[in-house]
């Protein structure tokens, strides 16, 4: 079930007005109710893999368990052990066994050693990496002793399963997310209310400006043979909204669904176009993940203590395993080692802690120093997302070639029958909005949020997208 | 819970409302004067009399010329060839006029694989759904497109088709911007020669297309033909066998250029100049004989 279908538009209010007026006195009644109606959204697009949830769920609440009892350090450690090779075995198995025997083979034929092998016919499930780093995140905290163990199956199972964000995160931690659900959670209108105008705001991001990107994206990026070095340019620009649009929007509507059943999800996005540095950047974008890595891989590693030698390594391992994370291929290796890149210099000279506040903070404007800090940290964004959207590492470089041998910088009629300045126009809205609100998690707020809101549902309405309901990208991760 | 409630009957208020108008606006801009599409023109017709129609794919569109056929006739001329269009669009146009009391001579269907098809093609549904709740639209057609219920909630006809009749064709039409392609003519042409074309039909033909038939009996002034296609197309000669076993009558034209093979622009479409040269061959045998 998508969050922009019809299909949501029925379930969210019929599952809000279940759980609020008729399981509203039972805790463990309203608990349930989010596990099945959880198993039901899932269940949508293929109710085979919800086996693979179940099982994943039965592991991780029997380990923590286990753990929580145990005071052997080695069956601890062995405990662990067991959860992280099921976990990360079905996820190795779902998402990377085709990539590892293919680039087996593609290693030994560079050798001249020809290796006779078969890639299966593997249906990624939807989700599995944002909730197999959820259950762990669980059963590592137990093990580190930060979290007890729950002995509540529903409630555990219900934390795994959470609807609004099982499918494409943020990836809640389990010492925020689970206390949750062993709480009473009673109806708060405000919490409520943030809810509805961050589900608006999320579809705005996805169906006008993720979904409007799409097919200029698309048309510059399959034809970029053809394209000239503006056009390429654009579509580089282009996508980095896409992408943009696209997975806030998903965070934003996962957040808003949660607050109407009453938890807190934690914030995915901070306005992080808006970084100046790409330290800034990895603090705004995707953060439930950057944070997952940082606690659960790079404080780990060593983090920033040790030799500077150490902490490039720790910045290379921690970007490389980020882009393996999205996708089995060397695009998205090769994505976060451009970031890892990017990153090492801004370590090296220690002022990757810099800009920890909002940009321009009680000014209207930014100064020429922001505004280039800001333009240059976006152009490398925008430069790393080309390897990200490419079908391949070399179709990347072709296209980064091109942009600078072409050098013609004319605005092309796409194939798409649509001319440039109507995204530029659209992208243009987007950003003055997020800029005046980049104080604010969403735009309705302040003395003027019903005119907002209602310019916001006349574009939803009248440059929204919904021929065709075009997939949330970070739904194949 | 009541500020909640509250809250959510402005928003829906505010959605209903403005729905309502858009649909108001929307359906305001695509019935008028100067239509920027075939649908648009056909829905806006009435009252007069066209000589020779011509309804059919893009074989229509980017083959005939009706100007030509003006000259070697004398008589008023149609192309209403809608691109990836199927016999349903046409057998939908050719009502349409009738409900609007356009009166012809001939009504001339373009058929060949597309005989298996047996749906509205998207881009049809997309320009009909602004005339679909106007007055005078037939019933049956109306019925027959079985457009889903939400299409019944005001504006969202025009949300799902947001593409062919969404924001930017409503500002084209206030603005009046001319359509690329001149729809007193309605001939598109394509130019340049194909190299190495080849293409395929089905294998088997459909057992039946009841849209063709009630076509063929809604008048007898409907002539069926078929326009060229490559020589290098697997099947083409098995269905269009089969398909005149079934249509006797069908004026056959699909391999007249297969030794010519700079009239194409690709396999299924003529270039310019084939398409003149056919329009040529189909008038004088067809329309003046």
């Amino acid at each position: 079930m998508l969050f922009n279908s019809l299909e949501y538009l029925v379930f969210l209010p019929l599952v809000f007005i279940i759980y609020w007026f008729g399981l509203k006195k039972s805790l463990k009644g309203q608990n349930f109710f989010i596990l099945l109606v959880s198993y039901v959204f899932y269940g949508w697009w293929d109710w085979r893999f919800l086996a693979l949830i179940a099982f994943s769920t039965l592991v991780d609440y029997m380990v923590g368990l286990k753990i929580q009892n145990s005071d052997s350090k080695k069956n601890r450690k062995l405990l662990l052990g067991i959860s992280l090779a099921v976990n990360l075995g079905l996820l190795g198995f779902f998402k990377y066994y085709n990539f590892f025997v293919d680039s087996w083979v593609e290693a030994f034929d560079g050798l001249g050693i020809t290796m006779h092998t078969s890639t299966l016919q593997i249906i990624l499930p939807v989700g599995i990496s944002f909730y197999t780093f959820q259950t762990l995140s669980y059963t590592i905290d137990v093990y580190r002793k930060k979290l007890t163990a729950t002995p509540d199956f529903i409630n555990f199972a219900a934390y795994v399963a959470f609807f609004p964000q099982l499918v494409a995160g943020p990836i809640e931690r389990a010492s925020n997310l689970l206390p949750q659900f062993a709480e009473k959670r009673t109806f708060d209108e405000e919490k409520a209310i943030s809810g509805i105008n961050l589900i608006i705001w999320g579809l705005f991001q996805k169906v006008v400006i993720a979904d409007s990107c799409a097919p200029y994206v698309n048309a510059i990026f399959d034809n970029y043979e053809n394209m000239n070095s503006l056009s390429l340019l654009l579509g580089a620009f282009y996508f980095a909204f896409q992408i943009y649009g696209d997975f806030a929007g998903y965070s934003n509507i996962a957040i808003g669904s949660a607050r109407l059943l009453g938890f807190d999800l934690m914030r995915n996005f901070n306005y992080p176009y808006f970084s100046r540095d790409i330290a800034e950047f990895w603090r705004r974008w995707h953060i439930s993940l950057s944070t997952w890595f940082r606690d659960y891989l790079y404080i780990p590693l060593g983090g920033s203590r040790g030799s500077k030698a150490n902490q490039l390594r720790n910045v290379l391992i921690i970007f490389i395993v980020s882009g393996f994370w999205h996708g089995a291929n060397w695009t998205f290796i090769f994505w976060g080692a451009l970031h890892a890149l990017f990153f090492i210099p801004v370590l090296l000279f220690n002022v990757n802690r810099k800009n920890l506040d909002q940009v321009a903070t009680n000014r209207l404007l930014p100064n020429f120093k922001e505004l280039g800090q800001m333009l240059f940290t976006f152009i490398l964004a925008c430069f790393a997302w080309i390897f990200f959207r490419a079908s391949s590492v070399s179709t990347a470089f072709a296209y980064i070639e091109r942009i600078f041998t072409d050098m013609t910088f004319t605005l092309e009629y796409l194939n798409i029958e649509r001319y440039n300045v109507e995204m530029i126009l659209i992208l243009g809205i987007l950003i003055g909005i997020e800029w005046f609100n980049r104080t604010h998690e969403h735009p309705f707020q302040g003395r003027f949020k019903w005119v907002k809101l209602t310019a916001v549902i006349i574009m939803l309405l009248t440059l929204g997208v919904y021929s065709n309901h075009n997939d949330f990208i970070y739904f194949q991760f | 819970m009541k500020k909640f409630v509250r809250h959510i009957a402005i928003i829906l208020i505010l959605i209903i409302s403005i729905s309502y108008v858009l649909d108001i606006c929307y359906t305001y801009a695509f019935d008028n004067d100067h239509p920027r599409n075939k649908v648009q023109l056909t829905a806006n017709l009435s009252n007069t009399t066209i000589d020779f129609i011509f309804l059919g794919s893009s074989r229509v569109d980017n083959h005939i010329d009706c100007d030509l056929v003006k000259e070697l006739t004398g008589k008023s001329c149609l192309n209403l060839g809608l691109q990836g269009s199927r016999i349903n669009d046409g057998k939908a146009l050719a009502e349409l006029l009738e409900s609007n009391n356009v009166t012809y001579e001939k009504i001339l269907m373009q058929v060949d694989y597309i005989y298996n098809y047996h749906n509205y093609s998207p881009s049809f549904i997309a320009s009909i759904v602004p005339y679909v709740n106007k007055k005078g639209f037939p019933k049956n057609l109306k019925e027959d497109l079985d457009l889903p219920v939400s299409y019944k909630i005001p504006f969202a006809r025009y949300a799902y088709n947001d593409k062919l009749a969404g924001l930017r064709e409503v500002i084209l039409q206030y603005t009046g911007k001319e359509s690329r392609v001149d729809l007193k003519n309605g001939f598109n042409p394509l130019e340049g020669v194909g190299t190495k074309i080849s293409g395929e039909f089905p294998n088997i033909i459909s057992t039946s297309n009841n849209d063709l038939d009630s076509l063929v009996d809604l008048s007898e002034k409907v002539i069926l033909f078929t326009a060229p296609y490559c020589k290098n197309t697997i099947n083409r000669d098995k269905f269009m066998g089969d398909l005149m076993g079934r249509y006797p009558e069908l004026n056959n034209f699909i391999d007249i250029f297969d030794e010519q093979e700079h009239f194409y622009k690709n396999c299924g479409h003529l270039n310019s100049q084939g398409a003149r040269e056919f329009t040529k061959i189909l008038t004088k045998d067809v329309l003046l004989r």
